[in-house]
């Protein structure tokens, strides 16, 4: 029998766990029309705000981190909010709501004082939007006019807002997205448990400089030679959201949707394993199209069914309790690398990194070209397994 | 997880976005090939190359510069391209190879670097080849290549025969302080690289351009020089260079093999790299090719390249043992040169305007001293037909260069006259020998 992907968030029902974040994927009706036809349980429409809000873009916005042959290792952007304001979007969640009734559109708004927030949200609750997010935490040019992040920066202000909206929201439950640029999230996490609000997004993106242009010495991207600090997202900032999403689990009584280098399958299930009850996703999309969802729900699927699960709640929190502190850590857990030499390619990679980056615990035989581990030296720091390119590596239990 | 999906690979696939991009270089068709002289396979482009080096492991004691004679640092400028150091990955080939763009199309790479890349056990071998030729086709292009010389303080060499091997050798003894007086007959210098590849393999203004900057640091000096004037070069210079290669071709010993019409196919060979290619009417012709090393190989493909109707190579033993590398052997298959196996010519006769030979069979036995299959005839005799018959059997040394020299302690020799096989052999001979002549002078020589 085939799992069931649905769950339940904030009390409305989800077909799926992948929405679509609040981004470039979602500034139009057509557009979330095309990715709900393709498979995604929602959408949450690119932030707007109200009509008076002016919203100047520049061009261009997009930048990349190479590695080795992959271009979008991550993606940084100076993008903001929509130039699409309310009444636009007001419009596009009547016609959404219409036509796929089955579906979840959720809102993404930003306002500069209380009254813009509360309009924002009576007149999305009036468009029938079956939940609102609020952006306290986008990272590059709204705090520089004490808006997105600078909010999301500070515990008082977080609280302050979170409430004027929920005061405003009659009906549907409100979420609060948090910036991880910050020391410490819980401190802001309580702030919005403190609030009233429903849930919790994680995260929005990194602070970050993408690059320089070595020939002309302009950051990146450069506007006419300027550049500015963006919003660092994709697969490298994975580890960065997986912290911030299981902490807030594991500390804040509130339901937590997952954003931040969900790529696949396997990406969605680690956050699901570590207490995510709903999945945004942005840059995969914006790199690969809305199709990647037949992957992300068929892997997914399939996943469940292996392991035995019936549905996808079951695995929600799974990995919570085996995330611990350094003091709770084993002293007395041993492993050592072990080689497996029928799978070896005899690169010696192995080698030179456990000799120079770790307890030169690695002998080098150049007549064969093998490694084999030194057990003595050999402290299973497990560096090698990393650099192996065929997995011929493995971490052997010896206490 | 028992079950393999599809989308565990999804990040493996993403890995290689840029994979969509094929990083074999582009070559020239099949029809291209047979009605032209055009160099067959062309420069990876700046992407291709970076995607091909994204592929190298970077291995620690690498088996890639133990297949290399001359020992390029090769994990070093793949590094480099991966990194767009194109600067410093040039520097790093032309340290220890002068000649970098023409071995990086003429080395037999399968045979020496990328016969041990690791990469061969998990897919196929990094294109060490083409990454090497990307580098340097770049460098010569861009004027990159400016060599360092030291003062010529340290004493005067001769180096007699500007072949891969002469060069290499006159390159690190002009960088490492000497004066060299460098020898050649011809009317250019470059040896077997400018009368002996044909062009399809290596471009003419390819072979010029390393070859100049080279010659250009030397005194190069045309003249043939007979060994019977060795006793005043060994008055003359502090040491001298023999690298004079194998420039005589071995005649077929059967009867007919002075007819009109049968030729050495290094003879052919060099009348093309002259541009004389009119001399040779083959269009339509049937062409017989006796032999299984490199020139039968390169003189078959010359053949097609001039819309011969069937070439066919005559080879004594099997596709096993030809001293050809497979690569060339891969790429006359290609361009349909036929061969006939365990077959050798006993004799060629005259018949209506064209050449009957008279081919025995051979079967093979146990090796012999060059640990081949030993040749045994088997008596019988078929008849073939052929409109020319071209000879490479073997090379060997012209007496006249080379006797006389005797083993004079400031003799020092190398390249094909040595046993070399490749050009990249005789760069290193050339490279090691200059070494040699250095320490021994340093060790004060013997005057």
């Amino acid at each position: 029998m085939k799992p069931d992907l649905s769950l339940t968030f904030c009390g409305l029902r989800f077909p799926n766990p992948y929405v679509l974040a609040a981004a470039p994927t979602t500034d139009s009706a057509d557009q979330v029309a095309r990715a709900l036809e393709a498979g995604w349980a929602g959408a949450v429409m690119k932030t707007t705000s109200v009509e008076t809000e002016s919203v100047e873009l520049v061009y261009p916005q997009m930048g990349a981190i190479e590695l080795e042959g992959k271009k979008l290792n991550g993606l940084i952007n100076i993008d903001l909010i929509s130039q699409r304001h309310i009444d636009q979007v007001e419009q596009d969640i009547r016609r959404l709501k219409k036509e796929y009734p089955g579906k979840v559109i959720l809102a993404s708004i930003m306002g500069s004082r209380q009254e813009h927030w509360q309009e924002l949200v009576r007149r999305l609750e009036a468009a029938g939007v079956d939940m609102i997010e609020c952006s306290f935490s986008c990272p590059h040019g709204m705090p520089e006019r004490g808006m997105g992040a600078a909010v999301g920066q500070n515990p008082e202000f977080t609280e302050r807002t979170a409430r004027w909206v929920k005061e405003a929201a009659k009906r549907v439950p409100v979420a609060i997205k948090l910036t991880p640029n910050i020391t410490d999230i819980l401190p802001i996490a309580l702030a919005v448990k403190r609030s009233g609000a429903d849930a919790i997004v994680a995260i929005n993106t990194v602070l970050g400089l993408i690059g320089v242009d070595i020939d002309t010495f302009s950051p990146l991207p450069s506007v006419d030679g300027i550049g500015i600090y963006g919003g660092f997202s994709g697969p490298a900032i994975k580890p960065i959201a997986l912290q911030f999403v299981s902490k807030i689990a594991q500390n804040i009584d509130l339901p937590v949707a997952a954003t931040g280098g969900i790529c696949t399958w396997r990406d969605a299930v680690e956050f699901l394993l570590v207490g995510a009850r709903n999945l945004q996703l942005c840059t995969a999309p914006m790199h690969y199209g809305f199709r990647i969802i037949e992957d992300l729900l068929d892997g997914l699927s399939h996943y469940l069914a292996d392991k035995g699960f019936s549905s996808v709640e079951e695995i929600i929190g799974l990995a919570l309790p085996k995330l611990s502190s350094y003091q709770h850590l084993s002293r007395t857990f041993k492993v050592v690398s072990q080689v497996n030499t029928d799978v070896c390619i005899g690169c010696g990679l192995c080698f030179i990194a456990c000799q120079d980056g770790a307890h030169q615990a690695i002998v080098w035989d150049s007549e064969k070209r093998l490694p084999r581990t030194d057990e003595e030296k050999c402290v299973g720091c497990g560096l090698c397994p990393q650099v192996c390119p065929v997995e011929a590596i493995t971490l052997k239990r010896t206490a | 997880m028992q079950q393999k999906h599809a989308a565990a690979d999804y990040q493996a696939a993403a890995g290689n976005h840029a994979a969509g991009l094929n990083t074999t270089p582009r070559t020239l068709s099949r029809q291209e090939r047979r009605t032209g002289f055009g160099e067959v396979e062309f420069t990876l482009t700046l992407a291709q190359a970076v995607q091909e080096a994204n592929r190298c492991l970077y291995c620690y004691d690498a088996p890639c510069i133990q297949g290399c004679p001359a020992r390029i640092q090769i994990p070093e400028f793949i590094a480099r391209i991966r990194s767009r150091n194109l600067t410093g990955a040039a520097e790093v080939i032309y340290r220890d190879n002068p000649l970098g763009a023409i071995c990086g199309r003429v080395c037999p790479v399968e045979a020496l670097c990328q016969k041990g890349c690791t990469s061969c056990r998990i897919s196929k071998p990094i294109a060490i080849g083409s990454l090497q030729r990307f580098v340097c086709d770049l460098a010569l292009q861009e004027g990159r290549i400016a060599y360092q010389d030291e003062a010529t303080t340290r004493g005067k060499v001769a180096v007699v025969g500007s072949g891969p091997a002469g060069l290499s050798c006159a390159h690190y003894l002009r960088q490492l302080g000497f004066n060299v007086d460098l020898f050649e007959r011809e009317e250019l210098a470059g040896g077997l690289l400018r009368w002996g590849i044909p062009i399809y393999r290596l471009p003419e203004e390819v072979a010029k351009r390393e070859i100049d900057i080279i010659t250009n640091r030397v005194a190069l000096h045309r003249k043939y020089l007979l060994a019977a004037q060795a006793e005043d070069f060994i008055k003359q210079y502090d040491a001298i260079f023999l690298g004079v290669g194998l420039s005589s071709p071995v005649l077929l010993r059967t009867s007919g093999a002075d007819l009109p019409g049968v030729y050495a196919a290094s003879s052919f060979l060099r009348t093309l790299r002259e541009g004389k290619s009119g001399d040779f009417a083959f269009r339509g012709k049937e062409i017989a090719v006796v032999g299984g090393g490199a020139t039968a190989l390169d003189a078959a493909r010359s053949a097609i390249r001039l819309e011969a109707a069937k070439v066919t190579v005559l080879y004594r033993r099997t596709i096993e043992e030809m001293p050809a590398f497979s690569s060339e052997v891969e790429a006359a298959f290609q361009e349909g040169v036929d061969f006939l196996w365990l077959t050798s010519p006993v004799e060629i006769t005259q018949v209506d305007g064209r050449l009957k030979l008279t081919l025995e069979g051979i079967c093979l036995g146990e090796p012999d001293e060059s640990g081949r299959a030993s040749v045994i005839p088997t008596g019988v005799r078929t008849n073939f037909l052929a409109d020319v018959v071209l000879v490479a059997i073997a090379s060997q040394a012209e007496p006249a260069s080379v006797e006389g020299w005797k083993d004079h302690p400031k003799v020092f020799r190398g390249g094909d006259l040595t046993g070399g096989a490749t050009v990249v052999q005789a760069v290193a001979d050339g490279k090691e020998a200059a070494l040699r002549i250095i320490s021994w002078l340093e060790k004060g020589g013997s005057r």
